[in-house]
């Protein structure tokens, strides 16, 4: 046990460091927000990605901190973004992975098509709440370019930071995810 | 979190869940506290930036300078062309500036048969992007100068050639610039040969949309467009870019200031422009206004 919490605890702090660096890129002044093609929301496919493969490290109060913290300095509406990532990381935590092909093609689908759906959520409230709303065209350009950059984050964690398919241990112990 | 061993199996995803629907909670407080109590959420906000900013500085400055290193390396490959170009251009500029200088000469003696009052000039200060908004939804970026360099809420971004944006938030050493392209943007401009008063309006693409105009066919592509300086935000005359018609035939302003490359930007600071906002009544009767030459009383 004793192990375990070391180990959670050095990959929580992994965990954060590569969100706090993920929503670091798109703040860098590249200008690459003025072009049609927009930063796409790399804190999020990596919480998602992070959380399929190790539930116990990336945990709640963690994935609220950090992208509370992106919320701030991104200029966005404050927590709201931050609630549908808790959303998101509780629907897909602990959720199998697989080795296989169509394993991760339903992977990459199920994170896309959630992603859409928060931002139409997100869409939604804005719309009800009175503030401004972004337009379609630009939710669609943002859904996109994060679909597209879902499997590099997945590769990057892979091959960089060594989180792969979950441990038997993580598996066993399903206190990860609410069922 | 870390104390989770001790709890029996059995209650963990109990509690767990009740911590979901917690978080989830205070996450939708916070965001109607945003919505509710703007002015002073986004106060909260700059402040913690501010204490972040000094942290993001000197990281972002190598990866600038990298890019710039990018830039300059790709403008290595055709300096000798770029330098035909330049001399090309000198030599075009020395004709303009005689035209220039004669016109000054002109002008200056057709003011002093006038007698014009001249609007208090602006000082500015010259600040450093830090970081642009990242986000797709919304177009600003961070300034590392603020209110200790005497900056306030509304003073007005520029770079070298023309209107950049405003600054919406501040704090005492950054300050948030919303840009002309921000859906949040809406100012008040002027259409130059023509004379026509209308809405820049942001449509966070990087031509916005210029709306309310009197007449829409008075207008051309090519016009100039400044700011009117109605609404008290914006200073008069300051160029912000060149009329032009999309797909759709709507009027849109191309922006004379140059987003993709936004390192520097001065933030004009007003110097002594007095606000008159009601007749001085405790000097007599309140006269009624004089027909001519009105708009030039606000500068006294």
């Amino acid at each position: 046990m004793q192990i375990d919490q070391w180990r959670n605890m050095r990959e929580g702090t992994i965990y954060v460091v590569v969100a706090v660096l993920s929503f670091y890129l798109n703040l860098l002044p590249l200008g690459t927000s003025f072009t049609k093609l927009s930063m796409p929301d790399l804190l999020y496919c990596a919480t998602v990605a992070w959380v399929m493969r190790r539930p116990s490290s990336a945990n709640l109060a963690l994935v609220a901190a950090v992208s509370l913290l992106a919320d701030i300095l991104l200029a966005r509406p404050l927590g709201l973004w931050t609630f549908f990532i808790l959303l998101s990381s509780e629907y897909f935590r602990g959720r199998e992975t697989g080795k296989g092909i169509q394993m991760r093609l339903i992977e990459w689908l199920s994170v896309s098509v959630v992603f859409g759906l928060m931002l139409l959520g997100q869409a939604l409230v804005l719309k009800v709440s009175l503030s401004p709303t972004p337009s379609f065209q630009a939710m669609t350009w943002h859904v996109m370019t994060t679909v597209a950059a879902y499997p590099l984050v997945v590769s990057f964690l892979y091959w960089v930071i060594g989180i792969r398919a979950p441990l038997p241990a993580d598996k066993s112990r399903s206190i990860g995810r609410v069922t | 979190m870390a104390s989770h061993s001790d709890i029996t199996p059995e209650f963990w995803p109990v509690i767990r869940r009740i911590m979901v629907v917690g978080l989830c909670i205070v996450m939708l407080a916070i965001f109607a506290l945003w919505r509710i109590n703007n002015p002073r959420a986004e106060r909260m906000r700059m402040a913690l930036v501010d204490k972040i900013t000094p942290a993001i500085e000197w990281t972002v400055t190598p990866v600038t300078a990298f890019g710039r290193l990018l830039d300059d390396f790709q403008s290595y490959n055709r300096v000798y062309q770029q330098n035909q170009e330049l001399r090309r251009e000198l030599q075009r500029m020395r004709g303009w500036r005689e035209a220039a200088l004669q016109l000054e000469q002109k002008n200056a003696q057709l003011r002093a048969l006038n007698n014009v009052k001249l609007s208090p000039h602006l000082s500015f200060v010259t600040g450093e992007m830090l970081t642009d908004s990242g986000s797709p939804f919304s177009q600003s970026g961070l300034v590392n100068i603020g209110r200790q360099d005497g900056i306030v809420d509304g003073s007005v971004a520029i770079d070298g050639a023309g209107v950049v944006g405003r600054v919406v938030g501040l704090g005492e050493k950054s300050a948030r610039i919303v840009f002309l392209t921000d859906t949040n943007s809406q100012v008040p401009v002027l259409v130059l040969p023509s004379g026509q008063k209308g809405i820049l309006t942001g449509d966070n693409s990087l031509v916005p949309l210029l709306q309310f105009l009197e007449d829409q066919d008075a207008i051309r592509p090519g016009d100039r467009v400044v700011t009117s300086g109605d609404g008290g935000v914006f200073p008069a005359d300051l160029l912000i870019g060149q009329v032009a018609t999309d797909a759709d035939q709507r009027a849109r302003v191309r922006l004379a200031a140059e987003y993709s490359r936004l390192d520097f930007v001065r933030l004009l600071r007003p110097v002594g422009a007095l606000d008159q906002t009601d007749p001085g009544g405790l000097v007599g009767n309140i006269l009624s206004p004089i027909p001519y030459n009105t708009d030039r009383q606000r500068d006294q």
